[in-house]
């Protein structure tokens, strides 16, 4: 284990992704105690404080502009966001106007739809976003990687009708595309699952199933070639049994290719789920759920909205909702990879100088 | 030389490996490798049996064979049978008369009470036959005959430490606690000559011959009777294959162990061994101790591959025989003799009938037409087309000579 | 620079009878210094080799893994991989070329400080020169064959392909030139067709071949020779009945107007090639770049890559393709049957992968000699064979050396090897050479402890009881070579001095040289 780290250590692309990826742990555990990640679920499209700060609206037929301004400052000036209106006729409700100063909000606000319960800034969004992406990340990868890694070492080394067997069920699950697979048992299963952790243990659930044939296949065709090794035999020669061989020689020796397609998968994955809710399907109860794939998502599609609202008035166009959701799923990625790269190169006893 | 006294270890009688060929639309059986086919001979305890022939000979099946690492199509491979038990097997094969083959390997005659020599067969095998052991007695016997492959490099499981390769076979046998395997482990590493700090490194931190020793360090840690040594030495240089064999050697001494030494350099093989087997495409072709072999190799096979071998003296001038062609796939053997498309000495009854394995001398057996089977000569093997389960042999078997 | 053969009166030892066969100095290795940069440090795979071969002569270059005997052949032939290898010093004088000339120029080395590592800047546009320079040499001059004969031919092509390739490469000009001038009927060739016929039926093969040849000789294309001994093979009944065949074939040996200017236009441009080439030479020879010749000639390079695969890429070139794929696969079928192939023809249209090991090196043998090359390099050709096999390749090198009278560099691990072939061996240990002698000398009083210690560990044939001595220790790291003679560590005759300086060569007999502090004889300038 120490050894493992001593080499891990000694490649930097992979030390930086370790870096980056416990930040990110770091940040997902401490979205559970931030202070300001209440503020979420505070509706905004308030009224013209008077001086003394507040939120003023431009416009009646649903939230055009919001801004902020200090307290003291003039009415709406720099700090206007736009705000996308496609549902006019809207009732503003009250805003709480303290929270929205005393939250952190350097990086802007993501603003939303006001039917949405949700108004947050980039900041908050991303962290409140990360438990749920790398969790959701991690599980699918994870549980898939597992089924795989049993699945095709079983079928593997069985060869014969197992080996047919299982493996006509993989071709067959390979065969549906997956995020169709996704989508209809989301439909299908949706109605009947309305709390959220259930709704995401479907979606886990669907994503597990489109992913496992990939895992298996990879994990076969390794465990084909190592049951071929010598020392394999070796140890049949000293009568080892089939669950020890496997377990010692056959899936150590396949993990090789399972990380690296591991390290493609899991930045996939949030970005997928992004894809989802462009695709309108709701799997959090409401698009504008801070979690990095939607609030990517959801930063494109109000786009145009967003531009045209700030040619008429003379607000900033809000870059940092596209950007950041999206650089955030970069990061994860490629976290992911160069650490995943650098653990399959510290961990193959070959390549350890 | 070994005392041939020395009880028997194995006994290999017949033994036959086909690997199926799949063709065709649906992976139908459209013919057979046989890659073994009808391979007989004795291993006494504390002695070296050279197997030698080219590659495509079918030794390295053989060797897997008498692991049971793979099942045998056919044939037997007893395991100490008793010096009783074994006269009984000689009598019962002789019994079963001289055969001469057919072109389909078939037994041309059958002694009339052939069903009643093969149930007490069958009854032999059922106590002695490594094939039809199971379970604990299996495993048991798995402690007994061990083996050292080839490749140094493949050989040793890359992700795991020395110390644990070679503890490896303890720990399957759940012998003793873990530091009584690890000192275990230090001895072995110390009777090859290796340094006891060698345990908690890397297989690729070795050079090749090094690595081969802490294969035979594995393979010894089960105390067996018989090591299989897949050409142990070919990948190694020539210098370090000699620290290798020296190893070999005294091991053998020290702890009464029979080898079966596979190879395909024979001045290696009469380095080593005491009695050596030359196999072509499958089958046995001469037999003899290895100083009788090398004197007068009967088999023309057997003289071309010695007259092959290039011997680091230029002055010698010897006589060269050069075979013809390439050795023949071991899918489609030719009838008869499988050796004749390139005997230089073949003769017309190469070509159709397939000669059995004779005793010539004492000890000393070799199946060519050259040497043909008479009244006079003392014994001969059958070869039989019969399995571990004791299948019917070709109720009709027309002779075909 | 560049010198002439050595002076006679140097002594060496050319076994009695063979005078004839063994000629002069045609490959002189001087100092070659080959070192790899890796991330670990350098790696000084050859420290100062030298040695030399003459026409007609066998050499074997005899050592262990890892002693750099491959690492010699790819450095004479140019043959190192650039990053990481770099061929640091030396000279090789071909036919009194100097192969490695600039390699000054080429790179330039800075040390890394507190690493053992260096960094290397390579000009590697010097570098595809050198490179452009060697094709002068290889294979007409210089030809290689390699140790695993499976991989060293391309599966998806067929024998006749990959031989006619380096037919073309090589003799195109020759090729072109006999099928331009080719006769495809006349009196003369109906004559010899007559002849042929007659011999066909007296179903002797030599009178055949007689026959056949004079054929070729009367329609100017030796390829007819071998095609119609083909199609007139000694077991068929009925000649007469191949002649409309032999006809047939004739008639495409006539090229149209069309066809002839094609090949008239490429022969010239292979003609410039040439110049190209001979530019080359001598800028090795002299040691100078002579860069505006070689600019002019440069200028016309052949363009029309005579593959006989390629064509039909080329619209209408491809009207060329018949007659030069037919004339190709001929050649090709002579020489296969000049490296002792029994059924040549098949063989031709075949590919690789229906072919035994045994046979694959032959086929690699006959591409190496198309070119007739005066050195052929042969790296461990048998050492992946059987041994029955291998016999039969020894066999044909020998038959080889006695009939084509080509230089044979022979690099093997197997001293028994060597014994069968050889006329004289450097013995090379870590990078240097230890020990050259003729054969029988070194067989008979080895001399360098390293080559007793070689010689007492194979097991003989014929000393069956011989006890097996093994050298003790093992081949050092050439990152940190020992210091002063690289064998010290392991030598039991070690002295203080092998561990300050690397012995000289000394000569101690007839072409018998040792590089050990235990003889002192004069020491051999080389």
């Amino acid at each position: 284990m120490r050894r493992t780290f001593y080499f891990l250590s000694r490649n930097t692309l992979a030390m930086i992704g370790l870096s980056i990826l416990i930040f990110f742990v770091f940040v997902a555990v401490y979205s559970f105690f931030d202070p300001s990640s209440d503020t979420q679920l505070e509706t905004f499209c308030g009224e013209y404080g008077g001086p003394g700060g507040g939120t003023a609206f431009n416009g009646t037929a649903g939230c055009q502009l919001v801004c902020t301004y200090a307290s003291n400052g003039p009415a709406p000036g720099p700090n206007c966001y736009a705000v996308d209106y496609y549902n006019p006729g809207f009732v503003p409700p009250t805003v709480d106007f303290a929270h929205l100063k005393g939250g952190p909000v350097p990086l802007g606000s993501l603003t939303l739809n006001p039917s949405s319960p949700y108004f947050y800034s980039v900041y908050q969004g991303e962290l409140k976003g990360a438990p749920w992406s790398l969790g959701i990340s991690a599980g699918i990868v994870l549980s898939g990687a597992a089924i795989g890694l049993l699945l095709g070492s079983v079928a593997g080394y069985s060869g014969g009708y197992t080996d047919e067997f299982i493996m006509r069920i993989t071709d067959i699950f390979l065969s549906i595309p997956g995020l169709l697979l996704v989508l209809v048992l989301l439909a299908v299963l949706g109605t009947h699952f309305t709390s959220l952790t259930d709704r995401v243990a479907v979606l886990m659930g669907a994503f597990i199933i489109t992913w496992w044939p990939l895992y298996t296949r990879i994990v076969r065709g390794q465990v084909l070639v190592t049951r071929e090794q010598k020392y394999v035999e070796a140890s049949k020669a000293s009568g080892a049994r089939s669950w020890r061989i496997l377990g010692r020689h056959i899936v150590p020796n396949s993990l090789f290719p399972v990380f690296v397609q591991l390290s493609l998968d899991v930045g996939a994955i949030p970005l997928l789920l992004g894809a989802l809710v462009f695709l309108g399907f709701h799997i959090f109860p409401s698009e504008y759920f801070p979690e990095w794939g939607s609030m990517s998502a959801k930063a494109i599609q109000i786009v145009p909205f967003q531009l045209t609202a700030c040619i008429s008035t003379s607000c900033e166009f809000p870059w940092w909702q596209l950007l950041f959701p999206g650089l955030v799923i970069f990061l994860f990625a490629i976290s992911v990879n160069f650490l995943s790269d650098g653990l399959r190169d510290a961990l193959d006893p070959r390549l350890r100088r | 030389m070994v005392d041939r006294q020395a009880p028997v270890l194995i006994t290999v009688r017949n033994l036959r490996k086909y690997f199926p060929i799949r063709g065709g639309v649906f992976s139908s059986h459209i013919g057979d490798v046989r890659a073994v086919d009808g391979v007989s001979f004795d291993i006494h305890q504390g002695e070296t049996v050279g197997l030698v022939g080219e590659s495509g000979c079918g030794k390295t099946t053989v060797g897997r064979l008498l692991l049971r690492l793979i099942e045998p199509s056919s044939g037997h491979t007893f395991y100490r049978p008793p010096p009783e038990v074994s006269d009984r097997l000689d009598a019962l094969y002789q019994s079963l008369g001289t055969q001469d083959l057919d072109d389909q390997g078939k037994a041309a005659k059958l002694p009339a009470n052939a069903p009643a020599i093969l149930r007490e067969l069958d009854g032999i095998a059922n106590k002695y036959s490594i094939y039809r052991m199971r379970g604990k007695r299996l495993r048991t016997l798995r402690a007994k005959l061990q083996i050292v492959f080839q490749d140094p490099f493949s050989s040793l499981s890359p992700r795991m430490l020395v110390r644990d390769i070679v503890a490896e076979p303890l720990q399957i046998h759940h012998m003793g606690t873990a530091k009584q395997r690890y000192q275990r482990v230090a001895e072995l590493l110390q009777a090859v000559g290796l340094n006891p700090d060698h345990l908690w490194r890397f297989p690729h931190e070795f050079s090749g011959g090094q690595r081969q020793r802490i294969g035979i360090a594995r393979a010894l840690a089960l105390r067996p009777d018989f090591i299989v040594l897949d050409e142990p030495t070919s990948a190694l240089d020539v210098s370090v294959q000699a620290q290798i064999l020296n190893i070999l050697k005294r091991l053998q001494v020290e702890q009464n162990l029979a080898y079966l030494f596979i190879s395909h350099h024979l001045s290696v093989v009469r380095a080593i061994s005491h009695r050596v087997v030359v196999m072509y495409l499958g089958k046995v072709v001469e037999r003899a101790p290895t100083e009788v072999l090398f004197e007068r190799p009967l088999h023309p096979y057997t003289q071309a591959l010695l007259a092959a071998i290039p011997i680091p003296d230029p002055t010698l001038n010897r006589e060269r025989i050069i075979l013809k062609g390439d050795v023949p796939s071991p899918a489609s053997p030719p009838p008869g003799c499988r050796f004749h498309t390139r005997c230089p000495a073949v003769m017309p009854v190469c070509s159709k009938v397939e000669p059995p394995l004779i005793q010539f001398q004492a000890d000393h057996w070799v199946a060519c037409h050259l040497y043909p089977a008479t009244s006079a000569t003392p014994q001969a093997e059958p070869a039989l087309a019969s399995g571990p389960v004791g299948t019917a042999l070709p109720t009709t078997a027309p002779s075909a000579s | 620079m560049a010198e002439a053969a050595p002076p006679v009166t140097e002594a060496i030892a050319v076994p009695a009878g063979e005078t004839d066969r063994i000629g002069n100095v045609i490959l002189d290795v001087r100092n070659l210094r080959t070192y790899f940069f890796t991330y670990d440090g350098v790696v000084k795979a050859l420290d100062g080799v030298s040695f030399n071969v003459r026409r007609g002569e066998t050499v074997g270059l005899v050592g262990e893994t890892g002693c750099g005997k491959s690492v010699t052949a790819f450095s004479i032939t140019k043959l190192i991989a650039d990053p990481p290898g770099r061929i640091m010093d030396g000279m090789v004088l071909f036919k009194g070329a100097n192969l490695l000339w600039g390699l000054e120029r080429e790179a330039r080395f800075k040390p890394i400080p507190k690493t053992n590592r260096v960094k290397v800047r390579r000009y590697y546009r010097r570098i595809r020169q050198a490179q452009e320079r060697m094709t002068a040499v290889r294979g007409g001059g210089v030809s290689m064959i390699f140790q695993e004969p499976q991989s060293a031919l391309n599966p998806i092509f067929s024998i006749s392909d990959q031989v006619g390739e380096a037919l073309l490469l090589h003799r195109g000009g020759e090729i072109l030139d006999a099928m331009l001038k080719a006769r495809s009927g006349g009196p003369a060739v109906d004559a010899a067709i007559r002849e042929v016929v007659k011999a066909a039926r007296a179903n002797h093969s030599e009178t055949l071949h007689a026959a056949t040849a004079k054929l070729a000789e009367a329609v100017g294309l030796p390829s007819i020779a071998t095609q119609a001994y083909y199609l007139f093979r000694p077991s068929w009944s009925d000649p007469e009945s191949r002649v409309p065949e032999l006809r047939r074939a004739l008639r495409r040996v006539r090229l149209s107007g069309l066809q002839k200017s094609y090949l008239r236009r490429e022969r010239k441009m292979l003609d410039l090639t040439q110049n190209l080439r001979t530019v080359y030479l001598q800028e090795m020879r002299q040691g100078k770049d002579l860069a505006s010749l070689r600019r002019a000639a440069s200028r016309h390079r052949s363009f029309l890559k005579l593959r006989t695969f390629h064509f039909g890429l080329w619209g209408i070139r491809g009207s060329v393709k018949k007659p030069l794929t037919q004339e190709v696969f001929w050649r090709t079928v002579a020489l296969l049957e000049g490296v002792r192939i029994a059924n040549p023809v098949q063989v031709a249209r075949g590919y690789p992968h229906e072919l035994s090991g045994g046979m694959l090196q032959r086929v690699m043998i006959a591409m190496a000699l198309s070119a007739q090359p005066q050195l052929l390099i042969a790296d461990e050709p048998t050492t992946a064979l059987d041994v029955t096999i291998q016999a039969q390749i020894l066999e044909l090198m020998r038959d080889l050396k006695e009939r084509q009278g080509t230089a044979i560099m022979l690099i093997t691990h197997d001293l028994g090897v060597i014994a069968e072939v050889a006329d004289r061996v450097c013995v090379m240990y870590a990078g240097n050479i230890v020990e050259v002698a003729p054969v029988r000398d070194l067989y008979k009083r080895p001399l360098h402890p390293y080559t007793q210690g070689l010689l007492s560990s194979i097991p003989r044939m014929d000393q069956p009881d011989k006890k097996l001595e093994s050298i003790p220790g093992s081949v050092p790291n050439l990152i940190y070579p020992p210091t002063g003679c690289r064998f010290h560590p392991r030598c039991p005759y070690a002295m203080p001095i092998c561990k300050e300086a690397r012995p000289p060569m000394t000569i101690e007999g007839e072409g018998h040289h040792v590089a050990c502090y235990l003889f002192h004889g004069p020491v051999w300038k080389g």
